[in-house]
């Protein structure tokens, strides 16, 4: 009976350190891809930084840019892009991005607003059709090791159906890499532009004086080639690729930082759980063998007074 | 002016080219073009092509662009932050772009045929004629693609 336990415990015990090799292989596995991770963040820093400053330009530069640059007053059909991984086992990674897309969307949904669901990541999509939401458009498979195609895809079929003006407003809700340490859950406007002028309530009044002090800030003159609209018009898809591209690879940076984080914890959870059960265990034992030796005492105690007789 | 200007050749990946340079010739919609020191503020679309960079110390450079945007920017707010402190920085942002040297012409080949192959190898009495269409397409940009390659690396295109 007590071996039974003994017996029951020490099975227990090997299954949770074979789960534990399992969990350190993962957080192994996760720090070396943040590394990986952050460095496509930073080679990416220059192009993304480029793109912004050419749009800003040529932003200034075209005074006819309202549908394409600053954010609309009422919009009636949002698109939300939702980036998460495609697995599991990463902690709160996705649930707390698929939270804040709920809250968004249910904002929205107040306001009156359509609101479409882009995803990316098979968490997403499986955590929206499981809630009988329609999901306009998914993406999987690219949480992991995003490459500029598939930031490409993506940015595709939104700027696709905006340009048809079939949405106001592209938002995007995904964790933004502040540091191995630190990932936030924001929501960013994809299109039209944010203002780049960084005025952050410009309005039609205050437009014109902040694109004058800042073109004065400029020498006064750019030229564009092709023409302004048409430049923009190039512009903007490329744009919304490079937004999109950084926040994929974001998301993925911190999807690994998440993971690793996850699964540092598992591994020290199984080095607890072991380290009890075996005290359990040990204890275990040690009652059975007092037993015995009860049993045995008591069986020689017995035959005493025979034998003295 | 001998200094040259800021050069930075970016991509989505990498950091192509970041030197200053005495000129860069490239081709923008409007047609073929060519930065030196002192050009004015200009913001650009590149048409794919070929772009080749004089460097201030050093041979030309040669690299295949497929598409992007060409930004010179002459204000003083850039501060001069180019690597020699210089007044002009430009800076050539691509989706996709190479350095000549770097690019792999048998790789390049195989792909051109074998794009080839596929624009050559559609049933045009298919009814589904968007799906082909959106295939053939993006056969006829990889098959641009790699003759601009094989251009770029001096590979004769057959």
């Amino acid at each position: 009976m007590a071996g039974g336990t003994e017996r029951a415990l020490r099975r227990r015990i090997r299954t949770v350190q074979s789960t534990k090799k399992i969990t350190r292989a993962f957080e192994l596995i996760a720090a070396s891809q943040i590394v990986r991770a952050r460095s496509r963040i930073a080679a990416n820093r220059p192009f993304r930084d480029g793109m912004a400053s050419i749009v800003l330009e040529a932003a200034e530069g075209d005074p006819g840019a309202e549908k394409l640059i600053g954010t609309p007053e009422d919009p009636k059909h949002v698109a939300v892009v939702v980036v998460v991984g495609d697995r599991g086992l990463s902690g709160p990674y996705n649930s707390s991005v698929l939270r804040a897309t709920e809250a968004l969307a249910a904002e929205h949904s107040r306001r009156d607003a359509e609101v479409q669901l882009v995803t990316v990541g098979r968490k997403a999509v499986a955590y929206f059709r499981f809630r009988g939401r329609d999901v306009t458009e998914s993406f999987t498979g690219m949480s992991d090791r995003p490459s500029f195609a598939d930031a490409r895809r993506v940015a595709a079929e939104l700027w696709h159906r905006f340009d048809a003006d079939e949405l106001d407003l592209v938002q995007l809700v995904s964790t933004r890499f502040h540091s191995a340490g630190r990932q936030v859950v924001e929501c960013h406007q994809l299109l039209p532009l944010p203002d780049p002028t960084g005025a952050a309530e410009a309005t039609g009044e205050s437009r014109p004086a902040s694109e004058q002090s800042d073109a004065a800030g400029r020498g006064g003159y750019t030229e564009f080639e092709p023409d302004v609209e048409t430049l923009l018009a190039h512009l903007m898809p490329r744009a919304l690729e490079t937004e999109i591209f950084a926040a994929l690879l974001e998301a993925s940076a911190s999807e690994h930082a998440s993971r690793q984080r996850a699964m540092a914890a598992a591994t020290e959870n199984a080095d607890e759980l072991v380290l009890t059960l075996t005290r359990t265990m040990n204890r275990a034992r040690q009652d059975a063998i007092t037993t015995e030796i009860m049993e045995i005492v008591g069986g020689a105690e017995a035959l005493r007074p025979a034998k003295g007789a | 002016m001998a200094d040259g200007f800021a050069l930075e050749v970016v991509t989505p990946d990498r950091l192509l080219v970041d030197a200053p340079a005495a000129a860069l010739v490239l081709r923008t919609t409007e047609g073929d073009m060519t930065v030196l020191d002192g050009h004015t503020s200009l913001v650009a679309a590149l048409v794919p092509g070929i772009v080749r960079v004089d460097p201030v110390e050093g041979e030309p450079v040669r690299l295949a662009v497929h598409g992007g945007f060409l930004q010179v920017d002459t204000s003083p707010a850039n501060g001069g932050d180019g690597p020699a402190g210089l007044a002009t920085k430009v800076t050539l942002l691509a989706g996709i772009a190479e350095l000549a040297d770097e690019i792999d012409v048998e790789r390049a080949r195989r792909a051109r045929e074998a794009a080839a192959e596929h624009i050559g190898g559609g049933h045009p009495d298919r009814s589904d004629d968007e799906k082909l269409s959106v295939e053939e397409e993006a056969a006829a940009g990889e098959l641009a693609r790699a003759e601009l390659r094989l251009e770029a690396a001096g590979a004769t295109p057959a």
